[in-house]
């Protein structure tokens, strides 16, 4: 069933942001595990269990994130998402007739 | 009184003694009543609005509006003349007017037109119009 974005609140460190656009972006890694016993044109085995990278990337509208800053990360409303995180990477800008924008990644762990 | 951003335009047509001197304070908000209703003459009127939306509050409170200015006059120059004076007023002149904060206000377009009464017996005369259009983004 669909569900609106609308009505997410993001935090980080106690602070909530105005936020536009959340991305949440988990990936592992994947061991090859395919042997001779696999049959000519079967598909390859892998095996997963490992450590994996969870990356949040958001939209505001406000000023520049301090990369390098640590805190608690909680997503609440239409998804739930929480961890201690670092932001990775930030960037704002302002335009010609339009409010200031931010993009900032994080880092959870 | 009319609401903001067509209250900061009132105002600032209003208090400015080259646009009135040629208007004399002949302007209107959507429409030009018939009584009173000679050349030249300023109409403005809202053409659109819109904002900008966040997940979690909702509209951030600053809107973008676009209202559209027309100088009219039975002779161009004087309509070019008023819509001149206009531009100078208003683009990128943001402020506070009465309990309008408007914080940015821009010119968009601006185009030359024309209207010119058809039929038999037409009481208007051939009239210009510099029209222009305007982005304001205002305190709601």
């Amino acid at each position: 069933m669909a569900v609106s974005s609308q009505g997410l609140t993001f935090t980080f460190g106690g602070t909530t942001l105005s936020v536009t656009n959340v991305s949440i972006n988990e990936s592992q890694d994947l061991v090859d595990a395919t042997d001779l016993g696999v049959a000519p044109n079967d598909r390859r085995i892998y095996v997963g269990g490992f450590a994996s990278d969870a990356e949040v990337q958001i939209e505001y509208f406000g000023d520049i994130l301090t990369s390098g800053t640590s805190g608690a990360l909680a997503i609440t409303g239409p998804i739930s998402y929480s961890g201690n995180a670092t932001i990775s990477t930030s960037s704002v800008s302002a335009s010609v007739g339009d409010l200031v924008r931010g993009n900032a990644t994080f880092r959870v762990s | 009184m009319p609401s903001a951003p067509e209250m900061f335009i009132y105002h600032r047509l209003n208090s400015d003694p080259q646009i009135v001197g040629k208007t004399d304070y002949r302007h209107y908000a959507i429409f030009v009543p018939k009584i009173g209703g000679e050349f030249p003459f300023v109409v403005y009127a809202r053409k659109n609005t819109g904002g900008d939306d966040t997940l979690n509050s909702g509209p951030v409170g600053l809107p973008m509006t676009h209202i559209q200015v027309s100088a009219w006059a039975v002779d161009s120059s004087e309509a070019r003349d008023i819509g001149d004076r206009i531009r100078e007023t208003l683009d990128g002149k943001p402020g506070d007017v009465a309990d309008a904060r408007i914080v940015d206000i821009r010119l968009v377009s601006e185009t030359d037109d024309f209207v010119e009464p058809q039929g038999a017996g037409a009481q208007l005369p051939l009239a210009y119009e510099v029209r222009q259009l305007y982005q304001v983004r205002w305190q709601q």
